[in-house]
């Protein structure tokens, strides 16, 4: 896929995975992956970058953990996170509701210019 | 897989404001992830473990990368920052100093233009002045004037110049003659760093100087300027005030008795002393803006009144004053207690006030009458006679004014009372 169409979702998907509860890095790139069958591969070097990112904007909020004997970070959804998420796929939808009328051959009319 | 140390060697240098916790937190995440991608290559079996190794890093990306990133990211605020106030620092000494050197060619520039200027202004004065009509030579000064001059010296005559005393000189009168004329107001000359008091060419005759010290202490002298010949005159003038010094006081030659409405009353009047030959006087007050009273009841008793002299004007200094002190105003003076006084003679003035009716010394009404024509005191008192004693009060402590009453002062008839105080 267009890396330039995934950028802009990239945070969307995360902020998904993490709503469904606490969960780690290493998990939200197998949850994306698994739930895309394969067609998104979050990168390790986007990824956290992009979970700190949404830590500074306080979206997530993140706690630690004792594991195997060794720590794990945690991220979970904040209230503004939620939101956020909200507002993201609603905007997602619109944006692949209109993708899609054009691409799957909707009402023409609906399309020509108004006099 | 990946050792802390590893990782931590590729982050920057710790810095002073960097959160204890950030490094482990970053490569404790990093561990955490490439184990869990570690484990799962090995579950799924695809070749040994140094092959999941690999695979594992190929698809992380370089760990050290990462973690760096992290690190920057978390500081980035803190850093960028750091160098905001860093730039802002050297902009502003940047700025400063361009501002001193732009102040320091215009203030030169300035100079410049300065000199200049004057260069200017003293080449157009001096063509001028060649262009001017040569001045008229000056009246020639009267052979019958002479200079008069005064010499002064401060403590001794050898002492420092007494620079800054004022004098005050005035022409007096001949015999059948009218002076001072409006025209003739008294000449008033400062003495010069030198000691020196140029007073001018004078006509011959004689003149009254007065000389008064930057506090206010003077003295008079008479100058006879005689035709055809310079005068000068040397004076001593004290370099300080007198200095302070205790008295005490003790009344003495009257009996207590049982009614009184008698107080004799005293003010402190001028007072002058003694200083390399002249006499020096500090005027009527010896306070400064205030007068001092001193009060004795017929239980012999003292008592001492303070009052400023804008509570009070001329046309009413006269007696009885003390109607117009407060019953606060008064202290009373034990037999122990002292009067502070600068050491100088001192005149009192005693007056006998007869007290005619109870009067309410400190009510309004007698505020109010101060200046005006109602005042009634003579309806409330009667007043005898002054009679004026002098006391000394030397440096060398102790002093004791004896205040000697005689007998016939008082009438000794009624009970004793200072006004407003019983």
């Amino acid at each position: 896929m267009d890396s330039r169409l995934l950028s802009g979702a990239v945070e969307m998907l995360m902020l998904e995975v993490i709503s469904h509860g606490p969960t780690y890095g290493y998990e939200i790139t197998q949850t994306v992956e698994s739930r895309s069958q394969g067609y998104f591969e979050l990168k390790e070097g986007s990824l956290y970058p992009a979970l700190h990112r949404l830590e500074e904007q306080k979206l997530v909020k993140s706690s630690w953990q004792e594991v195997d004997g060794r720590r794990r970070k945690y991220y979970e959804l904040t209230t503004a996170g939620r939101k956020a998420l909200a507002v993201k796929k609603t905007e997602w939808n619109a944006f692949a509701s209109g993708i899609q009328g054009v691409l799957g051959g909707g009402d023409s009319a609906s399309l020509m210019p108004v006099i | 897989m990946l050792e802390t140390d590893e990782i931590t060697k590729s982050l920057p240098p710790p810095r002073d404001d960097e959160p204890a916790s950030l490094r482990q937190d970053i490569v404790d995440e990093i561990r955490d992830h490439m184990q869990c991608s570690l484990r799962r290559e090995l579950l799924v079996g695809r070749g040994d473990e140094t092959q999941a190794r690999q695979r594992v890093l190929d698809r992380f990306g370089n760990p050290h990368v990462v973690a760096r990133r992290l690190w920057f990211q978390a500081m980035w605020s803190k850093i960028m920052t750091q160098r905001l106030v860093i730039g802002s620092l050297v902009c502003s000494i940047v700025v400063s100093i361009t501002l001193v050197v732009i102040v320091g060619l215009l203030m030169g520039r300035m100079d410049q233009q300065q000199r200049d200027q004057q260069a200017f202004n003293i080449a157009l004065i001096e063509k001028m002045g060649s262009l001017m009509v040569p001045p008229v030579a000056a009246a020639p000064r009267d052979p019958n004037w002479n200079h008069l001059q005064i010499r002064m010296t401060g403590g001794t005559e050898s002492g420092p110049p007494a620079s800054g005393v004022q004098v005050l000189v005035s022409r007096q009168p001949r015999i059948g003659e009218d002076l001072p004329t409006p025209s003739e107001p008294p000449r008033s000359v400062i003495v010069d760093p030198s000691g020196l008091a140029d007073c001018g060419d004078v006509p011959p005759g004689n003149y009254r100087v007065m000389v008064v010290t930057a506090w206010g202490e003077r003295t008079n002298l008479n100058v006879t300027v005689k035709p055809g010949a310079d005068h000068l005159e040397r004076i001593i003038v004290p370099v300080k005030t007198p200095a302070p010094t205790k008295v005490s006081l003790q009344v003495e030659g009257i009996k207590p008795g049982p009614k009184s409405k008698h107080l004799l009353v005293a003010r402190f009047g001028s007072c002058d002393r003694d200083f390399a030959g002249r006499s020096w006087t500090t005027g009527g007050e010896i306070f400064g803006r205030s007068i001092v009273l001193l009060a004795i009841d017929t239980n012999r008793r003292a008592w001492l009144a303070e009052i400023p002299m804008e509570m009070l004007t001329d046309s009413l200094y006269a007696l009885p004053l003390p109607a117009l002190v407060a019953r606060a105003n008064w202290s009373p003076l034990d037999s122990t207690e002292q009067i502070s006084l600068p050491a100088n003679r001192y005149y009192l003035s005693f007056v006998r006030v007869a007290l005619n009716e109870d009067v309410s010394f400190d009510s309004p009404q007698w505020r109010s009458s101060i200046g005006s024509d109602t005042y009634d005191m003579p309806e409330k008192y009667n007043v005898g006679d002054w009679r004026w004693q002098s006391f000394t009060a030397n440096a060398a402590e102790p002093n004791l004014w004896k205040i000697i009453i005689p007998n016939e002062i008082f009438e000794i008839d009624a009970q004793p009372s200072i006004p407003g105080t019983n």
